[in-house]
């Protein structure tokens, strides 16, 4: 059943008692109700913005004014508030998880990484796949044409969603679901405790007319993002002052993303490529290891079209084409940034450090809901910048020997003076990290928050390190997880009243 | 001076890759190059990467 909380235009309304709430119908939230509503259990998911886009619900992204004009540009761009969630703008690709990211490194890493084993997820990857529309083939492709490289790199392995559209997948399905009531325009806005403040006694939600209704279950999910989740657990603090399962101040610390840099140009060796134009490679355990470094895709790649961007882009990408033809690039590219289209590119998506400086926090500016907006502090360790060194220098050299090509690498590689321009892949991670123990993060192995007995988060916000894979599978697979452990646990039915 | 060094890096950097590179490499490269060890037998001269001998060769011509 769908109800759309803003057309109730005022009128009473009592949600039923469900056996899980479920905030955010993105990837995680969506996979979550499929699955719990399978097991048997009564399911409200709540989506924040409507069925499509709408400028009202992406607004609540928005980020504060603290935040500089860069971050602020890119969360608002890389996340989408409406059923489905950002899968609506989704890439589609899938690279799996690796042994090396559940081995625990810690001449590498300050912070913990996953307190659970690889093994634990791989019994939901076929699953995954079925759900992400990637069931083919069997074994993880490479890119056609990759050359193998001495040393340092290995082929990478990916396939390519559609991609899917949870959207637009899973709508009929959900509505038609005996077991899942969908409300759209329904914003989370405060997550209300029991008197004894150990575990959640409803979900209070708003619609974009200030209407409020609790909604109450056996157990709670947040499903709403890495940088909202983080927001509303510290958002909630009428009852507790740090905010919900912030007893260590760990909600919203360790943000991560992984790096998009262009780590060098080259000029192709063209006999040496064949047909291939693109290869993508994967760093090797140990090579990562041994330089005490994260993980790393890179791909390389020539013959990409000329793109501008911004005001004027038509006239900059005739003048950007005239210059190349013209031999000219070094000056025209001093005006605004292009390659020109013969250039080879190395491109990376590279593991981040997870850190307590990079952070999700709360400012005095509020949001049409009247939530606190959020300021996310973003920036390179040393850990991350030699990571980024390492695999550039190590590329460079790998391309050489296999004869891909002549390799120019930017200054800031090879000055360690000079700052690293980065940019991220829309892969928001980190905030509410799984670990041990609270000292070290937010949820434990079941994904439950610390200090919460019936609080779960899900998405890829419980990553406690990044690796260099993409996220969307990998979350999909611990939703799933955290699905079966819900319908394992006792059903013994613990409603509890809301303060 | 700029015809000792073009015609000097197509036989130099060129010995790895297409002839084009020396073209693009010779357009960036400049007199008094930065160079920077990578690996053991690898160097960074403006960026462009070469091997020992290539930087061998580009030292004997002045080039770097």
């Amino acid at each position: 059943m769908l109800t759309d909380l803003s057309a109730l235009n005022g009128q009473a309304f009592q949600p039923d008692t469900y056996d899980v709430v479920i905030a955010g119908a993105g990837p995680a939230g969506i996979t979550l109700a499929r699955k719990l509503s399978a097991g048997g259990k009564r399911v409200a998911l709540l989506e924040g913005g409507g069925l499509s886009y709408t400028q009202e619900s992406q607004d609540v992204y928005s980020l504060s004014e603290q935040s500089n004009e860069f971050t602020r540009m890119y969360f608002a761009s890389t996340r989408l508030r409406f059923f489905g969630g950002t899968s609506n703008h989704w890439a589609g690709r899938c690279s799996p998880m690796r042994e090396l990211d559940f081995t625990e490194r810690s001449s590498a890493y300050k912070e913990s990484g996953w307190p659970v084993s690889l093994a634990e997820i791989q019994p939901y990857l076929a699953e995954a796949r079925d759900i992400l529309d990637v069931s083919t083939p069997e074994e993880f492709p490479i890119t056609p044409g990759t050359v193998p490289m001495a040393k340092g790199f290995e082929p990478d392995v990916a396939i390519i969603s559609a991609p899917t559209r949870f959207g637009t997948k899973y709508l009929d399905e959900v509505q038609n679901n005996s077991n899942i009531d969908l409300f759209i325009n329904a914003n989370l806005v405060d997550i209300r405790l029991t008197d004894d403040l150990t575990a959640t006694a409803a979900y209070r939600v708003r619609n974009y007319a200030g209407d409020e209704y609790d909604f109450t279950g056996q157990d709670y999910i947040l499903a709403l993002g890495a940088i909202e989740n983080a927001r509303l657990m510290l958002a909630s603090n009428s009852q507790l002052s740090d905010g919900v399962g912030n007893a260590e101040g760990m909600v919203g610390a360790c943000y991560m993303d992984h790096y998009n840099i262009t780590m060098g140009e080259f000029v192709a060796n063209y006999s040496a490529w064949g047909d291939a134009n693109r290869m993508s490679y994967f760093t090797t355990r140990q090579f990562s290891e041994a330089n005490d470094i994260g993980s790393s895709n890179v791909t390389i790649k020539y013959g990409s079209p000329i793109k501008t961007y911004g005001n004027f882009a038509g006239v900059k990408k005739f003048l950007a084409t005239q210059s190349c033809r013209m031999g000219m690039e070094g000056a025209m590219q001093k005006l605004f940034p292009f390659h020109c289209s013969d250039t080879g590119l190395i491109t990376t998506l590279t593991e981040q450090e997870p850190s307590r400086s990079n952070r999700v926090v709360l400012t005095e500016e509020t949001d049409a809901l009247g939530l606190p907006k959020a300021k996310v502090e973003w920036s390179l360790t040393d850990f991350d910048q030699r990571t980024i060194r390492e695999i550039a220098k190590e590329m460079a050299v790998q391309m050489t020997e296999a004869g891909l090509g002549r390799v120019q690498l930017p200054e800031f590689i090879t000055d360690e003076s000079l700052e690293i321009p980065f940019y991220g892949h829309a892969h928001h991670l980190g905030t509410t990290r799984m670990a041990q123990d609270a000292i070290d993060g937010v949820v434990n192995t079941d994904c439950k928050v610390f200090g919460n007995d019936n609080l779960y988060v899900a998405g890829s916000s419980i990553f406690p390190r990044g690796g260099g894979h993409n996220p969307t599978m990998p979350l999909v697979q611990f939703a799933l997880r955290l699905s079966d452990h819900l319908l394992a646990v006792d059903e013994s039915p613990a409603i509890l009243n809301p303060s | 001076m700029q015809l000792k060094r073009r015609n000097l890096l197509k036989g130099v950097l060129a010995s790895a890759a297409a002839p084009l590179t020396a073209t693009a490499a010779d357009r960036k490269l400049s007199n008094n190059a930065r160079v920077v060890k990578l690996r053991p037998g690898y160097y960074s001269v403006d960026g462009w990467v070469v091997n020992e001998q290539e930087l061998t060769q580009l030292r004997k011509d002045g080039l770097c």
